[in-house]
């Protein structure tokens, strides 16, 4: 048998079979990949075949990418088929952002962990890379690892790419109906009714893709009418609607809108449903073939951009990439920050340049943003500044701050100006070369100051973590404080104003002793995440406060009024706990802990908690005699057996 | 709802006891007694009680009541607190039928003192009852509302030196709110508004033209320091035939301070020695 198929293969003609069915196989044959994938920079695993044909890839079959592993909590699944690189058949778009639950669940002898969180979803099919048939988006919050409740749901039907007749989008509370025409042009009434569809609470009146009016409930007998002008209709053009379409409508009611319509209500679910949609072209265009599933369209009047415009807003782009690079520069300097602690001229320049930011560069960004997305020519261009800037350009004037914080100007050098009221973009363009000529003035000025900064590259990067650890930490306890009770507000305070002191104390340590830097960083990095850990448990506090009470609540049936009413029991512990050891504990913490007395801190204020809940259960009544008249809170704590 | 048929059939029974067929027989006589016999209101009399009630819990759904009434009335000299009228004691068990539902059977001993300063008859005589209790609550919005049906088998005696004990049965239907004030329901720190009225039947052998013995109209205004404390304060005015003459009214305007108790004797808990605590 060997020695047959041997001979068999001598000869030529089998031989030039084999090169032929070589040469097939490296031209058509299907092939598999399963590995490591990326979309968007989200890295997973991809499973698909493809053949390749003229050295190019072509997907041709079943797709499917997982970015998901045991302990990662938002997973990305994509489904769905490929005929030579377009999109075919029914597709699958999911993600979820999930939060574990604290508590694991003893299930068929293993722990189960059970989730909390959104999923997000969309399903439909392709024709020939088109969106074909019904798509469906939805927001699902998911609790106990179960969906719980649908949050929205949209659904579009699509025929060879086009939507088609009505869709519909629902949230919780609304439900939105609209029409459309066979060219995919709103049309008709758009109306968001309540869920329960009897009141209507907005309607959007468009025609043949032109929206003419919006009619809003404003309440049972009031509603608020919205008229759009409808002249320049022949300068009309056919755009998508999306959140372009929604920003152009935006700039062209400010007036006429007190309500605000374009923040919620339909319009926000038009936007949420785009945003979804988009998600899903961008993936596939990150997959190498582009798809268009935001394609409903409306008509909006254009104005076209004069050549001078067109060069203003060339020009203003570029003042503001230039100006955002500079700021970009300053404020992530890490020797700047920690500078600007003790070193009034950089305090000033820094903080100036903080101010030019929120004060110019914010909206200079947006417009920048309109520039890109090419809405501005649908935007009348007195709107589109009167919108952005509604009281005019900001003054031509800079502030700074010392190292206390006081405000003080900034001594402006150049000599450009621009006018604040205007309409015109020119004055835009001026502001924004205003602008940069000032962040390039303190930039060269903070050039002299940071030749005088000998630059420590051992220490560079660990100053670097070190800002950037403190940043974080100040930042959160900005976001947490506000809504903290008074106590606990000044504690948090406190710690930030630590967390500044610790720097600046840092910053002074010479410049020549490298080795007491080097260590003081270190130390300081560990005292930050301590310190972090620390507003963690502080922030916690009214949560197990509550908790304690609810445990030392019980519910009593009064037969006099054959209710039932909740009661504190053993008042004296709680009494003790809130009035003396709390606020005895946040004392030490607003008067300053230092980096060695946190982990110690910590550590009696868990003790406390178990102790006051092991208590709840025991036979405390000669206890509850001694805290009665005790009013130090050391001796409390001795009495309750917590250790200092 | 059980509840509601009894309330209905009470009310019914109320209404009945108002339609005398003895009278409607003798038209003619009530005409002409009308035009000699008309309705007489007695002087108002001033007082003042002081309640204590007690619902102590002895088991999951018996409960003790305990409520100890002084009431005081006025003298020629003092107003509402001139001397001591009755000592009331009264108790009973009481059986919670449901949250809303209970009943309630027990016994009276008041100490009646004569209080009337011409009287040559003794100062002091005690009264028996038993009496029986049937309460229904009703939630309405934040407020409560309660029905209290109680029937008591009384034996009593006056003054007189020739009166003997006589034996009357009592029918009473109390209708009473209990409005929370600055809070969203009855619960500590509640203050409430508890309006009450109450009808008092009464039928025996002596009972001849005097059926309707009380009408009580109270306002009272009640704290719940906690689940079990409550102190009330309030007015009431009452009116009702005498027993000798159904045409002569007795009207009494009375200030009533009310203490509610309610301890629990059933707890073991917290009773468990201590295993880790040694203080």
């Amino acid at each position: 048998m060997f020695r047959l198929s041997l001979s068999i293969s001598k000869a030529p003609g089998f031989r030039l079979f084999c090169c032929l069915v070589f040469f097939c196989n490296l031209g058509f044959a299907q092939q598999i990949y399963n590995g490591d994938y990326e979309i968007l920079g989200v890295a997973g695993e991809a499973t698909y075949t493809y053949r390749l044909k003229e050295g190019d890839t072509l997907k041709n079959g079943p797709f499917l990418f997982q970015h998901s592993s045991q302990n990662n909590l938002d997973p990305v699944a994509i489904k769905g088929s490929f005929k030579n690189d377009i999109p075919v058949g029914l597709w699958h778009y999911s993600s979820g952002n999930y939060v574990p639950q604290k508590e694991k669940e003893f299930v068929d002898f293993s722990f189960v962990t059970r989730l909390d969180g959104i999923k997000k979803a969309v399903e439909g099919s392709y024709y020939e890379g088109l969106p074909d048939s019904t798509w469906t988006i939805t927001r699902d919050s998911i609790g106990d690892s179960k969906v719980s409740s649908n949050q929205f749901k949209s659904e579009i039907t699509y025929k060879e790419g086009i939507p088609q007749l009505s869709f519909t989008i629902e949230t919780t509370e609304n439900l939105l109906i609209g029409r459309l025409l066979r060219n995919a042009s709103a049309h008709d009434t758009w109306t968001l009714f309540t869920k329960d569809g009897i009141n209507e609470i907005e309607n959007w009146v468009f025609d043949n893709g032109v929206l003419r009016e919006v009619r809003i409930r404003v309440n049972d007998s009031v509603e608020k009418v919205l008229s759009f002008n409808q002249d320049k209709q022949e300068d009309a053009e056919l755009i998508y609607l999306d959140e372009n379409y929604l920003t152009i409508m935006e700039f062209g009611l400010q007036k006429q809108d007190t309500t605000h319509v374009f923040d919620h209500g339909l319009s926000s679910l038009l936007k949420e449903n785009a945003t979804y949609q988009h998600q899903v072209e961008t993936m596939m265009s990150d997959l190498g073939s582009p798809v268009k599933l935001a394609v409903m369209k409306v008509k909006v009047p254009r104005y076209d951009l004069s050549k001078e415009e067109e060069k203003n807003l060339t020009a203003i782009t570029e003042h503001y990439e230039k100006s955002r690079s500079l700021a970009g520069i300053v404020l992530t300097d890490t020797q700047l920050i920690l500078k600007k602690l003790t070193d009034q001229k950089v305090a000033l320049l820094y903080n100036a340049v903080e101010n030019i930011e929120q004060t110019y560069l914010k909206k200079l960004e947006k417009l920048n943003g309109y520039r890109k997305d090419e809405v501005i020519r649908f935007i009348k261009r007195d709107a589109l500044i009167e919108g952005l800037w509604p009281s005019g350009l900001p003054p031509r004037e800079v502030v700074g701050k010392d190292t206390s914080g006081l405000q003080v100007a900034y001594p402006v050098k150049t000599g450009l100006t621009y006018s604040r009221s205007t309409n015109k973009l020119q004055d835009v363009e001026d502001m924004a070369h205003f602008v940069e000529s000032v962040l390039t003035e303190i930039q060269d000025d903070l050039g002299l100051s940071l030749k005088n900064l000998k630059p420590q590259k051992q220490v560079d990067t660990k100053e670097e973590a070190l800002v950037q650890q403190a940043g974080q930490l100040k930042i959160r306890i900005d976001s947490l404080a506000p809504s903290q009770p008074d106590d606990l507000r000044k504690a948090l305070l406190a710690l930030k104003g630590r967390a500044d002191q610790q720097l600046q104390q840092y910053a002074l340590i010479d410049q020549d002793s490298l080795e007491t830097k080097n260590r003081r960083a270190g130390e300081l990095k560990i005292c930050f995440a301590e310190q972090q850990e620390l507003v963690d448990l502080l922030i916690q506090i009214p949560d197990e406060q509550e908790e304690l009470k609810e445990a030392y609540t019980e519910e009593v049936y009064v037969i006099f009024t054959a209710t039932i009413m909740d009661e504190q029991v053993k008042k004296h512990i709680i009494n003790a706990y809130e009035k003396q050891v709390l606020p005895y504990l946040l004392k030490q913490v607003q008067e300053g802990l230092s980096c060695e007395e946190i982990q110690d801190w910590m550590t009696t204020y868990r003790n406390i908690q178990d102790r006051l809940l092991q208590l709840r259960n025991e036979d405390t009544r000669r206890l509850e005699r001694k805290l009665k008249r005790e009013d130090n809170p050391q001796e409390v704590l001795k009495l309750l057996g917590v250790a200092l | 709802m059980p509840s509601h048929k009894i309330i209905s059939l009470f009310l019914l029974a109320l209404t009945l006891a108002f339609v005398n067929p003895a009278r409607g027989q003798d038209k003619p006589d009530i005409d002409s007694e009308t035009e000699t016999r008309a309705s007489k209101y007695k002087d108002v009399k001033r007082k003042f009680w002081f309640n204590t009630y007690g619902n102590i819990r002895i088991s999951k759904r018996l409960f003790w009541i305990a409520q100890t009434h002084l009431r005081f009335e006025e003298t020629a000299g003092t107003p509402y607190v001139g001397q001591i009228g009755q000592i009331y004691n009264r108790h009973a068990i009481g059986y919670i039928y449901d949250k809303k539902t209970n009943f309630a059977l027990g016994g009276v001993l008041r100490l009646n003192f004569n209080t009337d300063p011409d009287s040559d008859g003794p100062d002091l005589l005690p009264e028996y009852r038993i009496w029986h209790q049937y309460q229904f609550a009703m939630p309405l919005y934040n407020a409560m509302a309660y029905h209290r049906i109680r029937i008591e088998h009384r034996w009593s005696k006056s003054f007189g030196e020739e009166d003997e004990y006589i034996f009357r049965n009592r029918y009473r239907y109390m209708f009473r709110l209990k409005v929370p004030l600055n809070k969203p329901g009855l619960q500590p720190g509640a203050l409430y508004i508890a309006p009450e009225s109450e009808v008092i039947l009464q039928s025996g052998k002596q009972v001849v033209d005097s059926p309707l013995e009380d009408v009580r109209l109270n306002a009272t205004l009640g704290y719940i320091i906690n689940p079990r404390l409550t102190v009330a304060g309030g007015f009431m005015y009452s009116f009702g035939q005498t027993l000798d003459d159904g045409s002569v009214y007795n009207q009494n305007y009375t200030f009533r301070i009310h203490l509610y108790f309610s301890p629990d004797l059933r707890k073991v808990k917290n009773k468990l020695p201590s295993v880790h605590f040694r203080d």
